[in-house]
């Protein structure tokens, strides 16, 4: 990885934390063979899609792949007794 | 017995309308309170608290619903709007402050304050040197220092739960890299835990951490970030006060549940 992708992972996860189209402080950015890869977790397909239009304004004709999800959290019946 | 169910970093926004609703269904039935650890919106706007608000109108109305506020809240400098929008549905925000709610002739106090980062013993900030560094600090301080007030304020009652933002230990942060545990959490609030040792301590923020941990004089913590917890919300009993239902019972019947 070139010292100028390294910086550019830092910019992008700066990124996706401050843009108003994600907002999301745990993603994750690695450089694979010069793809940029997000990986982690939002709420929203909105927010999801975000990531891709947030890294297409940044890092303009770099690849990317998105490999956030959109968490959906189930409601289970399990109580935990605190002694 | 007293159950409490629990969830943190909600994040909602303008595009998370119908996204909590649903999973809030069995709430009432399942927990006498309901308790929300801060990052309740994205970005700290109002439009979004109202989206919040329309998500937990019929929890807050059916159980008392406490929260604090996180750091995503503080983002658009409206907080204070954030918080009058959600009053309007009867969700408190609580800031140094406690409220107290009975529940079957058992008084159940709730101590709220945000907290903040710092870091825990050994690798922590110091109020020295700059001015940034000194206010970063101070804030630290301070946070700690609205938690304890907000905790002295409940010191008589039967049951008592310190909800919180930012993790007290390192504990409930394992899972997340060691770098940023000093944005994470602050010792200075489990000093405080320690020093009124409330039945329950309630955090968010530590999306990768984990969720159960214990202060150095053994008060029960856990991360109930909602990615963290990986379902809708944390249900948990304690056997306290007067009521006559165990929470072995209780426990039981919670599993069977849909
Ligand atoms: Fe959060
Ligand atoms: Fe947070």
């Amino acid at each position: 990885m070139s010292g100028n992708e390294t910086y550019m992972i830092g910019h992008l996860e700066e990124a996706l934390a401050r843009d108003p189209r994600v907002n999301e402080q745990g993603l994750h950015v690695e450089v694979d063979e010069g793809t940029f890869v997000v990986r982690g977790s939002v709420s929203t397909p909105e927010r999801r899609a975000g990531v891709e239009a947030v890294a297409a304004d940044l890092l303009p004709g770099h690849p990317l792949r998105n490999e956030v999800t959109v968490s959906d959290y189930p409601e289970l019946g399990e109580v935990e007794a605190i002694p | 017995m007293i159950r409490v169910a629990a969830v943190g970093d909600v994040h909602v926004g303008r595009d998370s309308r119908g996204r909590l609703r649903p999973h809030l269904k069995h709430l009432p039935e399942r927990a006498d309170l309901f308790l929300v650890a801060g990052d309740l919106t994205r970005r700290g706007l109002p439009e979004e608290a109202e989206v919040l608000a329309e998500e937990l109108r019929e929890v807050a109305d059916a159980v008392p619903t406490f929260a604090v506020l996180g750091n995503h809240d503080f983002e658009s400098g409206r907080e204070q709007e954030v918080v009058e929008v959600l009053a309007g549905v009867d969700v408190q925000v609580l800031e140094g402050e406690a409220m107290v709610v009975a529940v079957d002739g058992t008084t159940v106090g709730i101590a709220g304050a945000k907290g903040f980062g710092g870091g825990f013993p050994g690798a922590s900030g110091s109020e020295f040197g700059e001015p940034e560094m000194k206010a970063f600090m101070r804030h630290s301080a301070e946070a700690a220092g609205r938690l304890d007030a907000a905790l002295a304020k409940i010191a008589g009652e039967d049951v008592r739960i310190a909800l919180m933002h930012y993790s007290p230990t390192e504990d409930t942060l394992d899972g997340e890299r060691l770098e940023i545990y000093p944005f994470l959490g602050s010792y200075f609030l489990a000093e405080v835990l320690d020093r009124h040792a409330p039945d329950l301590a309630l955090h968010g923020h530590a999306h990768a951490g984990s969720e159960k941990g214990l202060t150095a004089a053994g008060v029960c913590v856990r991360n109930v970030a909602q990615p963290v917890l990986g379902r809708a919300y944390a249900t948990f009993c304690l056997d306290r006060g007067r009521g006559d239902v165990a929470c072995e019972d209780a426990t039981a019947t919670g599993e069977t549940g849909a």
